[in-house]
């Protein structure tokens, strides 16, 4: 984490410097990250590139003022929230315009080949996930946690992604969300608990 | 370390998952759940939602996201969005904010705004006044002239008070006394003519 802080703090300098390749290293090395913390956020494969465009749109922009009181990461991380909130804001306003409710799944994944290691250990065939069955089983959970973390309130599902998919520490997610630790794990609880709740009958099966 | 109550050990439960209590936490949580079954199969089930969380696939932008966001840089830089545009105009107003005020330059955002409003205002005032047809003049044009004649009159005139003799101006005694006369023979007359006297 050092090493990374380290590596951040002369990327930011080199682009202070206006050396070109430098912000283009901090885009190949965040974009993923960033992408998919805004696509879990807004469960929108098309809205969450657009708007992780716009992340580091507003990071070129002001990267000269940025103070290096914060990680690189961090600041990436709450530039990317704020957006959500803001995109959030908008839908909501235009769903109440229109009358409806509208909860937009991400069916977009590719496949799921190398997203993770064996995830069902206690099977004989290593190629289980590829099986038409498994594939959309896993498909479905995948769209239900999606739903699932679609319906929790904004400030709960921004800390279970950051904590469980993103794998960020409790003090980072502080300083992204603004609150103190101890609101981040309790946070973190309501937000485990409801998602249980929400998922039990697909967890169990 | 006393956390034997199922509502003590519960909201432990989410940071005893990410091992993130302290060795005698961890502890208690662990001996409760080996004689709480309930509290166990809760952990369990807040641990399955957990792994299936981590487990939902790894998602990348499309492949043209960086010719998309290269694209859209250029149109902010073009809009004069840009950091490019005027980095000298931030490192000044940034200087400027903190001469006029230290407190205000730690602690940041109102000064961050108010500098550059208050300096994009001075450009616009300077660049208004320099684009005006007729720019108006500040020199301050010359009073109307006052009669030097009368200006003389009125210090000599000063100047018999001073000394104690108003009436030193023979020609100024002359015309008041006519004046004085002509006011009474007037004021007869008119008296007379009413037939008040």
């Amino acid at each position: 984490m050092i090493c990374l802080s380290k590596q951040d703090t002369a990327l930011l300098a080199r682009c202070r410097d206006d050396d070109p390749t430098a912000f283009d290293e901090i885009v190949l090395r965040y974009k993923q990250k960033i992408f998919q913390y805004i696509l879990r956020m807004v469960g929108d494969a098309d809205e969450a590139e657009d708007l992780t465009q716009e992340v580091f749109v507003k990071t070129y922009l002001s990267i000269s003022n940025f103070r290096s009181q914060s990680s690189l990461n961090t600041w990436l991380y709450r530039i990317a929230g704020n957006l959500c909130i803001d995109a959030h804001r908008k839908r909501s306003r235009k769903d109440a315009a229109l009358g409806a409710t509208v909860v937009s799944l991400d069916d977009n994944r590719p496949d799921s080949a190398g997203a993770s290691d064996d995830s069902t250990p206690g099977k004989e065939a290593p190629d289980s996930r590829y099986e038409p069955y498994e594939v959309l089983q896993r498909r479905e959970l995948d769209s239900q946690i999606q739903l699932a973390l679609s319906r929790l309130p904004e400030k709960m599902r921004s800390v279970v992604v950051l904590h469980d998919l993103e794998g960020l520490p409790y003090e980072d997610i502080a300083a992204i969300v603004d609150c103190p630790i101890g609101t981040v794990k309790s946070r973190l609880f309501n937000a485990r608990v409801q998602l249980r709740d929400s998922l039990k009958q697909y967890l169990e099966a | 370390m006393k956390l034997t109550k199922c509502k003590d050990i519960r909201p432990k439960i989410s940071d005893y998952i990410d091992s993130a209590l302290a060795s005698d936490e961890m502890w208690a949580v662990q001996l409760h759940m080996s004689v709480c079954p309930e509290c166990a199969q809760f952990a369990a089930s807040i641990s399955k939602t957990v792994n299936a969380l981590k487990q939902l696939p790894a998602t990348t932008p499309s492949a043209n996201f960086d010719r998309s966001l290269a694209s859209r840089i250029q149109a902010a830089i073009a809009a004069g969005k840009t950091r490019a545009s005027a980095p000298w105009l931030v490192r000044t107003c940034r200087g400027f904010a903190s001469k006029l005020s230290p407190k205000s330059a730690t602690s940041g955002t109102g000064l961050r705004l108010s500098a550059p409003i208050a300096l994009a205002t001075a450009l616009i005032g300077v660049l208004a006044l320099m684009n005006q047809p007729n720019p108006p003049s500040l020199t301050v044009a010359p009073r109307a002239t006052v009669d030097a004649g009368f200006t003389a009159a009125c210090v000599h005139q000063n100047q018999t008070y001073v000394s104690g003799q108003p009436f030193a101006d023979q020609s100024a005694l002359a015309l008041l006394q006519r004046q004085t006369d002509e006011g009474i023979q007037h004021a007869s007359n008119g008296l007379l003519g009413s037939g008040k006297i």
